[in-house]
């Protein structure tokens, strides 16, 4: 472009290039917004929508940054919403067509966004064979008809934590395999002998709180053989006796005062800050609490298997990372997700975030070996849990309706844990209300 | 035309003319200040309200097309035992904290309209809860209510009083909502009376006072007639602010134990980003909207006629 010095002198530029300066300008910050977080075709930006911590951020910025060296006509927009604000966000931005164009969401959100057609096919982008190297129900958990739709970062279990202290007070022991995890009535024993032992106000607390984690009352329902849907997930099948057995065996917990009042569904309470004031002697948590621990309770405190009935059954928990159909360039999206879980960075992801591996050659290793600093060896207990996350677990807690399952199982069990509710009319409700949310009548 | 009539109104055109832009000028002038507040009204307000309507009369997820559903999400509402609760709590709420804020802010704003050490220190200690974001709030409360390892309870275990079941009882849980609600809104209601209490003239105090009133008398039929105004404005801004509580019972309770707290915001919420019914959602909206239009209509009307009367 050629322009004189006297062009460049921004003293004799006139009111009306003023004017129309300004107005290019509001006019080019005006299709920018319509433009919103959706990447025009072959620019090369791709915008990122995640939560968590600013250290879990960091891991993704760094990746990101790797990313951009290797590959310099990409340039990829980290957008950290606190975790409250983040399905809101992403929700009326998907609605505005300005979504962005790679999110992270928990696998229990993944099957709606899915039926909604948020989500973009991936099935194109991944190379043969990839699903493989992931463990096979959290590969499950992002897929629907066999279809990719997003990719596992990382995952987690439950596990038994204990206070040392008043278990060797008690003489109790701990089991020593899956096989041989107690089972409920052995569960029921011991928090009753806790309790009357009057060393501790309550025996056990379930972290079901707040209630959009209603859906890990689940893990009991699978361990006494029960299930919320039929195999096609069209109709509920929760009307069963293994259904009410299990909401009288966690309804007991409060009845029998067991768990503390404050530790239902809807409570704002944290059973890690219960557990770490010694106001409880078990809670049954997800593994990442060793961090919580690690701060406020180093010592006196270790972990079992999760309870077992007829079977072992652990909750689906995790991250998934997906592209959306917002996105423009969803061959560059996929590269770069594929890019930011290999190995070496989802090794980073989940260690700085106190969570498990999705990866087979990362699960397969010992938590050592992986680097976890503080108790790897609650990590390996965590890690041995893994595969009793059943396909049933996965296929429901992923279905398109579970969001309104899930705010059923929070309200039913609340109204059975708080308000005397009774197991008969508590899987009646739940009946109907899976029933409502599916669209069909209620199953028998 | 006659040359007579062209000459008397020749002149008198000009004049008129002007005058006439003077008075168009004078009625612009208003609908040109109001029009960028108007701007934002429309667009914020008066558009979403109109949207909510529309939307109430429809089966939306936000995701995907809506599907025009008729009456059918106000006939599923009012069918649906949990809106009738959260229609009572609601109630409750506001029956708790608003005649309660009121009367607790007349009394500090009456204490603290006397010359005493302190005074403006005082004022500003009331009114800084205000300030704080509710959520910050709520964090604070649930500390402080928590069964277990709140303040509350520990100091009651400390001085051997049994601890109450603040926040994991279905009794206790809404008036400890009402406690802190109480606590945030003391301080708005205070300031407001204050100045309403220093605006009225000290003579007719004083005159009262040389006809041998008591202060019990002073204040029943000098001083409470002439707060009205105030009163009728505070209980309106009083009843929206109880009528559109969330954040606070969000954090504290989540609505529960049971449904014991859930009131009509929180069952908008529920509905629209939890459940994701979007229609049905928008059908409480319709309903909390109408709600409080007939409050402020009914409360206008009355307080219009006891003015008269007066």
């Amino acid at each position: 472009m050629n322009m004189s010095d006297r062009d460049r002198r921004p003293g004799l530029l006139n009111r009306r290039q003023v004017l129309r300066a300004g107005a290019g300008a509001a006019g080019a910050a005006l299709l920018g917004r319509c433009g919103g977080g959706a990447s025009s075709s072959g620019s090369g930006r791709l915008t990122f929508q995640t939560f968590g911590t600013p250290a879990a951020a960091q891991v993704f910025q760094d990746a990101i940054d790797a990313y951009e060296q290797q590959n310099p006509d990409a340039n990829v927009q980290l957008e950290r919403i606190p975790f409250p604000q983040h399905y809101q966000k992403l929700n009326t931005r998907l609605m505005a067509g300005t979504g962005p164009d790679i999110v992270r969401i928990q696998y229990q959100r993944m099957g709606r966004y899915i039926q909604e057609g948020a989500l973009a096919d991936l099935s194109d982008h991944l190379p043969p064979g990839y699903a493989d190297e992931f463990v096979p129900n959290v590969w499950s958990a992002v897929t629907e008809n066999e279809r990719p739709y997003g990719f596992p970062v990382d995952t987690g279990a439950h596990v038994l934590f204990y206070n040392t202290e008043i278990f060797d007070r008690l003489g109790i022991t701990t089991p020593n395999s899956l096989e041989d995890a107690w089972r409920w009535d052995e569960f029921l024993s011991v928090a009753h002998r806790i309790k009357e032992s009057g060393i501790v106000p309550y025996s056990v607390a379930m972290s079901w709180q707040p209630a959009d984690n209603a859906y890990r009352w689940t893990g009991y329902l699978y361990q006494h053989g029960g299930r919320l849907l039929n195999a096609d997930l069209t109709r509920s099948e929760v009307n069963t006796d293994a259904a009410r057995e299990t909401v009288e065996f966690t309804r007991s917990w409060f009845t029998d005062g067991l768990a503390p009042p404050d530790t239902s569904i809807k409570s704002g309470t944290q059973i890690q800050t219960l557990f770490a004031n010694g106001d409880i002697a078990m809670m049954i948590n997800g593994d990442f609490q060793t961090s919580f621990l690690q701060a406020n309770m180093p010592e006196g405190w270790d972990a079992t298997y999760l309870i077992r009935d007829v079977d072992t059954g652990n909750m689906l928990g995790g991250n998934g990372l997906a592209v959306t159909n917002n996105c423009a360039e969803p061959e560059l999206a996929a590269d770069f997700l594929k890019f930011l879980n290999n190995e070496e960075n989802q090794l980073r992801i989940v260690l700085t975030s106190q969570l498990l591996p999705t990866r087979r050659s990362l699960a397969g290793r010992s938590a050592k070996e992986l680097g976890y600093e503080f108790r790897p060896d609650i990590k390996d207990l965590a890690l041995e849990h893994l595969p009793t996350v059943s396909e049933t677990a996965v296929s429901e807690t992923t279905s398109p309706a579970f969001g309104e399952i899930n705010q059923a199982l929070g309200d039913e069990l609340e109204a059975a844990f708080k308000s005397g509710q009774s197991p008969d009319d508590t899987v009646a409700h739940l009946d109907q209300r899976i029933q409502d949310s599916l669209g069909s009548e209620p199953g028998g | 035309m006659t040359p007579h009539t062209t000459t008397t109104a020749t002149p008198s055109a000009p004049a008129s003319n002007p005058a006439r832009r003077r008075r168009l000028k004078q009625k612009l002038v208003p609908y040109l200040f109001i029009t960028p507040n108007l701007i934002l009204f429309t667009l914020f307000m008066f558009v979403p309200i109109v949207g909510s309507f529309y939307m109430s009369l429809n089966d939306w997820t936000l995701m995907g097309e809506s599907t025009f559903v008729g009456l059918s999400n106000f006939v599923g509402l009012f069918t649906d035992g949990v809106f009738w609760q959260a229609f009572a709590n609601t109630g409750y709420y506001v029956a708790g904290t608003v005649p309660t804020t009121m009367a607790l802010g007349l009394v500090v704003a009456i204490g603290l309209n006397r010359q005493m050490p302190g005074r403006t220190f005082l004022r500003a200690v009331y009114f800084v809860p205000v300030c704080i974001s509710l959520v910050a709030v709520g964090l604070i409360s649930l500390w402080i209510f928590n069964d277990s390892y709140g303040v509350l309870n520990n100091l009651l275990r400390t001085v051997e009083i049994p601890t109450v079941p603040w926040l994991s009882s279905s009794s206790w849980a809404m008036p400890s909502l009402i406690i802190v609600t109480i606590w945030i809104r003391l301080g708005f209601n205070m300031v407001i009376y204050l100045a309403a209490l220093q605006s009225i003239p000290t003579e007719l105090i004083q005159a009262a006072k040389v006809d041998g009133a008591t202060g019990w008398q002073r204040f029943r039929y000098v001083t409470w007639p002439l707060l009205a105004p105030t009163s009728f404005l505070l209980v309106i801004l009083n009843v929206i602010f109880s009528l559109h509580v969330f954040d606070l019972i969000l954090v504290m309770t989540n609505g529960g134990p049971g449904f014991s707290t859930t009131v009509l915001v929180q069952y908008i919420y529920r509905e629209a980003f939890q459940t994701g019914e979007m229609g049905s959602a928008s059908a409480v909206g319709v309903v909390l909207y109408l709600l409080l239009m007939a409050f402020t209509l009914t409360y206008w009307r009355l307080s219009r006629q006891s003015n008269n009367a007066a």
